[in-house]
């Protein structure tokens, strides 16, 4: 069966939509919105006109405070230190600095992030989702000496870069810590965030994560002028690292 | 006391979510305080029981933790997404619990407000009918029969199945599906009309 022809496509998304599709087809439906932006689009707006439908509807009492209880206690646990207090748990990537080497450097120090993410996500201002690490694009760059200097980390869908210093960093006055993204069959770097600050920081990203850094290989961080947006980076690079996919 | 909500700033759930996204506990917070009693609303419409409709949003907004990636902003509104999110788990659940649910009086019992939402003169109609006016497609939407209506309202804010609004409309099941159909196809037309929906 055909279910992109227009007619067909709209009346299943009509009904995905309304959640009369039995539950085989639903299942069987979802699995074609997965896989198609056409049908995604089509669910999406009879969603957004049945959303009208809210506009107006009677309210209800709000929800008791036991929900939002249960919402972080299923989450975090009773032990995890409420919002605002992440950060206490810290040291583990810059201890390791004395062993990295290039190139295994590089690989350990990915491999060392992508497990800092799984068990300490704090470390990142992110908190334990499930065993799995949540699929990011993450990056370790070392500067020339091969010391780790600044890691890195985004969501595969999200729209902001997490950076976080390993060493100090400090950009001098006027200058913005710039990263930029290459990969092995096209050098030419490109511009994806910068900050001014030297500090741990989420630079908001123009696009998805996905779509920015998906062919992507290599990341690198240079110094420029705060006032340019240079289509080119100052070289050579503050530091380097690849850019790892994990999941 | 029966709250009603405007819809939040959808600038503010895009940028919420996609910091959840990233595990940003703050963020998640301020989305559940800007869109959980709106959200409330949405499941209880669905499931006229206060706890149930309660374990929808605690289940909705675990999921909206683990899935925030997920959204998409190209496709659609973070608080349609949103809606989506607690509609789809409301009618899981009242689908699993059929035949002991859509009965106001099984709630607890505690709450005058919730009862006189449930009684008549307050049901799925008048709330499709408020819906509309607030909205202002009266004169467009007053192209359907009350039947037709009611066979909309029963399951958009229901979540019923076009068996179970058959049985309740005591009307064959084709010609249940036709009216919810036809309602939704003006309802359609009615809000790209009005701009109210620009997809």
């Amino acid at each position: 069966m055909n279910y992109l022809q227009s007619e067909r496509l709209d009346a299943l998304a009509r009904a995905h939509a309304l959640g009369t599709l039995s539950p085989r087809a639903a299942r069987r439906f979802a699995r074609v919105v997965a896989s198609s932006a056409v049908a995604a689009r089509a669910v999406t707006e009879w969603q957004q006109l049945l959303g009208a439908l809210e506009r107006g509807a009677p309210g209800s009492p709000p929800p008791r405070p036991q929900v939002w209880a249960d919402v972080q206690r299923r989450l975090f646990g009773r032990d995890l230190p409420v919002p605002g207090s992440v950060g206490a748990a810290r040291g583990g990537a810059g201890s390791a600095a004395g062993w990295l080497r290039w190139p295994i450097g590089l690989v350990a120090g990915a491999a060392l992030l992508w497990a800092t993410l799984a068990l300490r996500p704090q470390m990142f201002g992110m908190e334990p989702l499930s065993a799995a690490a949540p699929a990011s694009y993450v990056g370790v760059l070392q500067d020339s000496q091969g010391r780790a200097l600044l890691a890195t980390a985004a969501r595969r869908h999200g729209l902001v870069l997490t950076v976080r210093p390993l060493r100090p960093l400090a950009p001098a006055p006027g200058q913005a810590l710039t990263i930029w993204a290459w990969n092995d069959t096209d050098a030419t770097p490109r511009r994806i965030g910068a900050w001014t600050t030297g500090q741990t920081a989420e630079i908001a990203l123009p696009g998805q994560a996905e779509a920015l850094l998906g062919s992507m290989t290599h990341l690198g961080l240079s110094s420029e002028p705060v006032s340019a947006a240079p289509a080119a980076p100052t070289r050579p690079f503050i530091a380097e690292g690849p850019c790892a996919k994990v999941w | 006391m029966v709250h009603r909500t405007d819809q939040p700033d959808n600038e503010d759930l895009a940028r919420w979510l996609s910091r959840v996204a990233l595990g940003d506990r703050h963020a998640f917070e301020q989305l559940y305080r800007a869109t959980s009693t709106y959200l409330m609303a949405v499941a209880w419409r669905v499931l006229q029981h206060r706890d149930l409709a309660e374990e929808v949003l605690q289940d909705s907004f675990v999921k909206v933790w683990h899935s925030a990636g997920l959204y998409d902003a190209r496709l659609g509104l973070p608080m349609t997404w949103l809606i989506n999110v607690v509609r789809n788990r409301a009618i899981d659940l009242r689908r699993s619990r059929a035949n002991s649910l859509i009965n106001p009086h099984g709630d607890s019992g505690d709450d005058s407000a919730l009862h006189s939402l449930a009684s008549p003169g307050a049901g799925p109609e008048q709330w499709l009918d408020s819906a509309i006016r607030q909205i202002g497609i009266q004169e467009c939407m007053g192209q359907l029969t009350a039947t037709q209506r009611q066979a909309l309202a029963l399951v958009y804010y229901q979540g019923l199945t076009h068996v179970e609004a058959a049985q309740a409309l005591e009307a064959p099941l084709g010609t249940t599906k036709a009216w919810v159909r036809r309602g939704l196809d003006y309802l359609k037309t009615c809000l790209k009309g009005r701009g109210v929906v620009t997809t």
